[in-house]
């Protein structure tokens, strides 16, 4: 394909998806974004392997720098923390279980989200309204807010958190959803189709939901970054994963007081979140790029 | 007003204010409702006197608003001679028209003790300390002999009497500002809007965020130096060390031991520690197998190691204990042996009492961080891992502090991590609660241990008034404690304040608490005299001098 | 006009009625709690109507419990906590504004050069940071190693302010104390690290939309006609550039207010902001409910109510919508 002069291009277009894959590989940062986030996703997959020691154990050499200081120690990478761990097992089981968490969420969220989505833009207008109304209140209501109420009447930990995450990324997905099937609907090509006699359920899964794909693949990839972050905020409030999980949020509330004497313990989680969430913000816009959408 | 023409003349605002850090709001202004220390340095410290104050930095008594006291030849009968020209605060709606006089004493303690006292029920807050001291059973009559002279006559001769006298809960409020209230029909104000004859006045209180005070003008002592003083409630203690570090508060108690070692580096922060009257340890309920053995009881005294206790749990901020009472409290005895850490030992004696094998324990431990214990938790994990040397499998259970305290006074438990604080300096104030056959009533006695000889002793202690007497007895007592050893004591934490070096006079009273009596500050200096950095010693050498002391409780 | 100001109207009543069933439902989890709003539950489906009456009733006359904090009404002790929010977000939301304004027209202005990429990946890196951790380096850096911020608090303890109107900076101002400017600049000083805190993300934010709408406003054939007629860069063009592009900008800021009560919630705690976000806080931790429902209530109502008058100005602001009779 790729040897085809540009004059005979007529002959040869590409397959959407490969000009999806074209536009985003021209796009450098996007490209090394989503180099650094495989890179953190197998970190996080063989996070057992890739850590020296188990992140709960308390060793004796409490508050060590990390290793490239002249006080720090070679066996402990990252330095150690006040009860004695060793940070980089610590951030590496870390990501894993962020990584975890924030699947969860998304996938709960999307998949309610997602079908509540598709309900609402198939029926009638009565329906479509009071669930519209309800989507517009919850999205109207800041979300760490309505997260830290959920988790305030079914409590603290680490499902609660799930659960709180989930149901306040649930709308977005619903009106993502929805209105990318009206936007579908009312295109003319629907029309002709309908009128053709096409069946319904066929023109469903082949024509409208491959052309709302690129708006939901966005959404994942929002959604997937506000987890993250909304997941670490509850840890560091004391409201998501306690002591002593090694969750970045739940580290950093912990290494808080520790600040002055050990500030590698709070710049180091906060170096991991902020790596993530950026790869996947930049991932997420070069995928809107190459996949030509409006904000 | 009238601080209008300090500030013009460009002195800084900070220069007349000192501001301290504290770890919560007070749950009254009045010290007669609460047990609570927060509520005790933002009330009957600085607002309130009593009629004898502790001197500084000591255990002693001194005079206050009584200048002296005569106690009958058996102990019940006490005279009070009052301090005249005392002159109570003034606020927005009260002047008093008349100095303090024993109608204010008869007031302060008959609102407690009687129940159909007309303030008796004004608050929903119970007299906390009256009823836990039992002063209602004790105290028969309180009768005025004239305007400066009172005579409380007790049921039987208590010599801890005295010290009781010194305690927040005796406070005296203002009988005039009671009467004007209760004529008003708000008597609930004597306890949020407080009067007293302390060295400040209230100003303003905002919950949860400050309380302002200012120097009482016609204090009995002279004029504060300090004009004002502000406490800043700051619940967090990293915030509250970090406002410390960067200079927005002048004083911070109850530090963590991380921020001690922050602090000892520090140009700008001076650490003061004084030992604490309290203590931390292993409790052995001795009513249940097999900690009904003495044998067993002092194999668990040679298998765990205190000294690493003290470097992992407290970071080295304090000391052994071997005794019930901690060394700075008179009639400590040095002499006394502890059982060295020596885990051979301890497995001969398990064996001698026939466990051989070891056996099975479940150590109780609190969730909430204490004056004598900043981590029970690791306390216990690290106790674990000794008594698995010598064969004993210990399990962890950690409750919330009341239902700790609950459960433990029930005697749920098997073992478990306690202490104490001193209420009043008095050593009866350790035994009688924590190791006296009638404790075990109550349950405070957590090793529900009653030995008949051991609680005659401490009894006889509390009824003579000779000090001399009272010491000897204490000896005995201590020296039969380590025989039978039904606690494995294991620390006296330091007390450790960190105060911004501007600050003078800043003192530790050893019975815990802050005050700001006499304190006063330094004005700014310039970069050029900057101090050279300070060395993390005690700041205070009375204190350290006290485990040595032994001298007589003053007694007039 | 009278017809959107109408059509809003009914839009916002809509809006709260729909909120305040939702959180009766919530209610529902706690019956104990909610007795004093929700008059005595029954579990009976039926008498469901009559308890949202009731509950609607109590709402309406201010009775919305106490809270367990103190014991002090719910209602009371928001509108005592919520000045504090209001001043750090509106100081926040200039910030933002004023920063991000700028910084968009000069990225449009400078599309693909050096100054466009800098600011694209500034707000990235901005929108991308968790400001809890951002708060904390700023705190470390400025307040405790260099000593040039305060740590935390609206203004320095030494100051007595009485709270009149519960904004510092105008508390300060009415004061009749001798040290009052004083007390105003530390007010301010004190408002700095919080300030930026808040509001980074809505910088990041204003930055990318003022960008992306000044590129498209710059692409538009009236002005693409302009500029081949001759007209520089002058003030005029963007100035009709801007207005435009002044549409998108101020949709994001309804936005906006959302983003920023999220942020207060964690910049409160992080300074110790006596505002709505560290009260809510304080209830979490308590359980105490009946705040939680107050505070979720109240801050509802307020959101729904900025976002029915960004509403409105876009109406005004918006030639096209404005002439649709």
């Amino acid at each position: 394909m790729s040897n085809q002069p540009q004059f005979y291009q007529q002959s040869q277009i590409p397959s959407t998806i490969n000009r999806w894959r074209r536009n985003f590989g021209q796009n450098k940062m996007a490209s090394a974004a989503l180099l650094l986030l495989v890179l953190i996703v197998l970190v996080a997959i063989f996070a057992p392997w890739i850590a020296p020691y188990d992140p709960a154990t308390q060793f004796s050499d409490l508050k060590v720098p990390p290793a490239w200081y002249d006080n720090g120690m070679s066996q402990y990478l990252l330095g150690t923390d006040d009860l004695g761990r060793d940070l980089f097992s610590r951030l590496v089981h870390g990501a894993r279980l962020s990584l975890k968490l924030a699947l969860i969420v998304v996938v709960l969220a999307s998949s309610i989200g997602m079908l509540l989505g598709c309900i609402t833009a198939l029926s009638g207008l009565l329906v479509d309204q009071l669930i519209m109304r309800l989507m517009d209140l919850i999205l109207a209501l800041p979300s760490l807010l309505l997260a830290i109420v959920i988790v305030a009447l079914i409590g603290p930990g680490l499902p609660n958190a799930i659960y709180a995450v989930a149901i306040v990324l649930i709308p977005h997905f619903v009106l993502v959803t929805r209105n990318a099937i009206k936007a579908e609907l009312s295109k003319e090509y629907v029309t002709a189709m309908i009128l053709d006699g096409a069946n319904k359920t066929r023109l469903f899964t082949r024509s409208i939901l491959p052309n709302i794909l690129p708006a939901l693949v966005v959404q994942l990839t929002l959604a997937f970054s506000t987890a993250i972050l909304e997941i670490a905020a509850l840890g560091f409030l004391g409201l998501g994963a306690q002591a002593p999980y090694p969750e970045w949020g739940t580290i950093l509330s912990e290494s808080h007081a520790y600040i002055t004497i050990a500030p590698w313990t709070v710049a180091l989680p906060g170096l991991a979140i902020f790596f993530t969430l950026l790869s996947i913000n930049l991932v997420g816009d070069g995928l809107r790029d190459a996949m030509d959408l409006d904000e | 007003m009238l601080a209008a023409c300090h500030y013009g003349d460009g002195a800084s605002v900070k220069d007349h204010v000192l501001v301290y850090c504290s770890e919560g709001s007070p749950e009254t202004f009045n010290p007669q409702l609460s047990t609570s220390g927060t509520t005790f340095d933002a009330s009957s410290r600085p607002l309130y006197n009593r009629l004898v104050a502790f001197k500084p930095g000591t255990t002693f008594l001194q005079p206050s608003l009584a200048t002296h006291w005569e106690v009958s030849k058996d102990g019940t009968e006490y005279r009070f001679f009052l301090r005249k020209n005392v002159q109570f605060h003034a606020n927005d709606s009260f002047t008093p028209t008349r100095p303090f006089n024993a109608d204010d004493v008869i007031f302060s303690l008959e609102r407690q003790w009687a129940k159909s006292h007309p303030f008796h029920r004004v608050s929903s807050l119970r007299f906390g300390y009256f009823d836990s001291m039992e002063l209602g059973n004790l105290i028969s009559a309180i009768t005025k002999v004239d305007d400066h002279q009172l005579k409380i006559t007790l049921k039987q001769a208590d010599s801890p009497f005295l010290a009781t006298m010194a305690m927040d809960f005796t406070s005296i409020l203002s009988a005039e500002y009671a009467d004007q209230l209760m004529r008003a029909g708000t008597p609930e104000l004597i306890d949020t809007q407080p009067i007293g004859t302390g060295p400040f006045q209230l100003v303003r209180y905002q919950p949860d965020a400050f309380i302002r005070f200012k120097a009482h003008p016609d204090y009995w002592q002279g004029k504060q130096p300090l004009e004002n003083l502000v406490y800043a409630i700051t619940p967090d203690p990293s915030l509250r060390f970090a406002r410390t570090l960067a200079g927005e508060c002048d004083v911070m108690a109850n530090p963590l031991p991380v921020h001690i070692e922050v602090a000892a580096t520090q140009k700008n922060l001076d650490v003061i520690e004084a030992p604490g009257l309290n203590i931390a340890f292993l409790s052995m309920n001795t009513q249940k197998a097999p900690f009904n053995n003495r044998k067993v009881r002092i194999a668990l005294n040679h298998a765990i190691n205190k000294s690493s206790i003290i470097q992992a749990v407290y970071q080295d901020t304090a000391r052994v204990a071997k005794n019930p009472i901690p060394p700075s409290m008179w009639s400590y005895d040095k002499s006394v042996s502890d059982y060295d850490y020596n885990p051979e030992r301890a497995r001969r004696l398990l064996k001698e009492a026939g466990y051989s094998d070891g056996f099975d324990l479940n150590i109780w431990t609190m969730s909430a961080q204490r004056a004598y214990n900043p981590n029970a938790k690791k306390m216990a994990e690290l106790i674990q891992q000794d008594l698995r040397q010598v064969g004993i499998n210990v399990n962890i259970s950690t409750f919330e502090f009341g239902t700790f305290l609950a459960k433990t006074r029930r005697g749920d438990h098997h073992a478990a991590l306690m202490g104490w604080i001193s209420d009043n300096g008095d050593p009866d104030n350790f035994f009688t609660p924590l190791l006296s056959c009638s404790a075990t009533l109550s349950g405070t006695n957590s090793a529900f241990w009653c030995n008949p000889q051991f609680s005659h002793l401490i009894h006889q202690a509390r009824s003579t008034g000779d000090v001399l007497s009272r010491q000897k007895l204490y000896k005995k007592a201590q020296q039969l404690f380590k025989v039978e050893s039904p606690w494995v004591p294991i620390a006296h934490s330091t007390q450790h304040v960190i105060v911004n070096p501007r600050v003078q006079n800043f003192t530790i009273y050893p019975s815990g608490g802050v005050y700001f009596k006499g304190v006063s500050l330094r004005p700014k200096i310039r970069p050029v005299d900057k101090k050279k950095p300070k060395k993390p010693e005690s700041r205070q050498p009375s204190p350290k001098k006290l485990d040595t002391k032994r001298g007589a409780q003053s007694n007039g | 006009m009278a017809r959107v100001l109408l059509r809003q109207l009914l839009v916002l009543l809509l809006s709260l009625v729909t909120l305040t069933i939702f959180t009766f439902s919530l209610t529902l989890f706690f019956p104990q709690d909610m007795v004093i709003i929700a008059g005595q539950t029954t579990n009976d489906f039926g008498n469901l109507v009559n308890h949202y009456w009731h509950y609607l009733n109590s709402i309406l006359s201010g009775e919305w419990g106490q809270s367990r904090i103190n014991g002090q009404n719910v209602l009371d002790e928001f509108l005592i906590h919520i000045p504090a929010t209001i001043e750090l977000s509106v100081m926040a939301l200039l910030f933002s504004l004023c920063l991000g304004l700028p910084l968009g027209i000069i990225a449009a202005e400078n599309k693909n050069k050096w100054q466009d990429k800098l600011v694209v990946s500034s707000t990235l890196i901005g929108y991308s940071m968790p400001i809890f951790w951002w708060g904390m380096l700023l705190v470390l850096l400025f307040s405790l190693t260099l000593g040039i911020a305060p740590v935390a608090s609206r203004i320095g303890f030494e100051y007595d302010i009485l709270p009149v109107t519960g904004f510092m900076l105008i508390d300060t101002l009415l004061s009749d104390q001798p040290y009052a400017i004083e007390a105003f600049y530390n007010a301010l000083e004190h408002l700095i690290l919080p300030t930026i805190v808040l509001g980074t993300i809505p910088l990041a934010i204003f930055t990318r939309v003022t960008r992306s709408a000044m590129i498209e406003a710059l692409a538009s054939d009236y002005i693409r006609t302009a500029k081949a007629k001759g007209l520089s860069y002058s003030r005029i063009i963007w100035l009709h550039a801007l207005r435009n592009a002044l549409i998108p900008i101020v949709t994001v800021i309804s936005l906006q207010i959302s983003v920023l009560i999220t942020g207060t919630l964690i910049t409160e705690t992080i300074f110790a902001w006596p505002g709505v976000g560290k009260w809510l806080l304080e209830a979490v931790y308590r359980r105490d409910l009946v705040t939680l429902h107050g505070g979720l209530l109240a801050i509802a109502m307020i959101v729904i109510m900025m976002n029915i008058m960004v509403e409105i100005a876009i109406h005004f602001i918006n030639p096209k919508l404005r002439r649709r009779k």
